[in-house]
């Protein structure tokens, strides 16, 4: 099990809910994939009221993560293995 | 739960979330003892401050015998290292309802809100609209209200497994 602050995000909301975050993922990326509750990305475990969107902008990926005491940050980062991962098995938004 | 097997031990997960408000660890507690002196093994989960109230709560271990980090615990039942019975997940904020969700959709049985706090009716009714189980009270300093529903609650989950 790994710690988000091992890798180089962005942040692009910031302790809101996560109603606010699927929203502004579902609205603001053309490439859009649904992943499961638990869904392991860059060694944590992606927590969530499906459907967890994950935004997709070349080898950028943007991901919901929720704080027990801080709400829900929009998370960006670069990474074309997790893009690759959830292209490979996350269900795409039409 | 394997009740086919007199040996087995039905396993609960107490799922913490934030601890601004200082009711959780008492409910914690309180829930932790109907279970345990109902024969069921159950582990407390939640990030440092959560467990370190606890720690403090009870300093000799007389109630608590098994706590993991939050995170890890996530992490055993995303990958079917823990697959408890019953999954309570204490809930006074937003990001409680997501815990409550991914743990849900974790679990093979059904998982449990315990909302509290000021916001519990707004909260209790977003999860019943997720169809999530939970149970509430807009309890903020005295956690009476929810003792007694944590008591129905419990006896009844223990009436079923039986």
């Amino acid at each position: 099990m790994g710690c988000i602050e091992e890798i180089t995000y962005e942040i692009l909301l910031s302790k809101v809910t996560f109603k606010k975050c699927s929203a502004f993922i579902r609205s603001n990326f053309n490439e859009v994939y649904i992943i499961p509750p638990g869904y392991r990305m860059f060694n944590v475990f992606i927590i969530g009221v499906p459907p967890i969107y994950v935004g997709i902008s070349g080898d950028n990926i943007t991901f919901p993560y929720t704080k027990p005491c801080h709400g829900t940050f929009v998370m960006k980062t670069q990474s074309q293995e997790e893009v690759k991962k959830v292209q490979k098995t996350g269900k795409p938004v039409m | 739960m394997n009740s086919t097997n007199p040996q087995y031990k039905p396993q609960a997960l107490l799922l913490l979330g934030c601890p601004e408000i200082a009711m959780q660890t008492s409910l914690a507690l309180f829930t932790l003892d109907l279970l345990v002196t109902d024969g069921v093994n159950t582990l407390i989960a939640g990030n440092n401050a959560a467990l370190e109230l606890v720690r403090t709560a009870d300093p000799k271990g007389y109630y608590v015998k098994d706590m993991l980090d939050l995170d890890t615990a996530i992490a055993d039942l995303a990958e079917k290292r823990m697959d408890p019975d019953i999954c309570y997940v204490f809930i006074h904020n937003d990001a409680g309802i997501s815990y409550l969700a991914t743990v849900n959709a974790l679990i093979r049985t059904q998982a449990m809100g315990i909302i509290f706090g000021p916001e519990a009716k707004t909260l209790a009714q977003q999860c019943t609209d997720l169809q999530l189980k939970n149970i509430w009270a807009r309890a903020i300093h005295n956690p009476r209200p929810l003792k007694v529903k944590i008591t129905k609650e419990i006896e009844h989950w223990a009436a079923l497994k039986r």
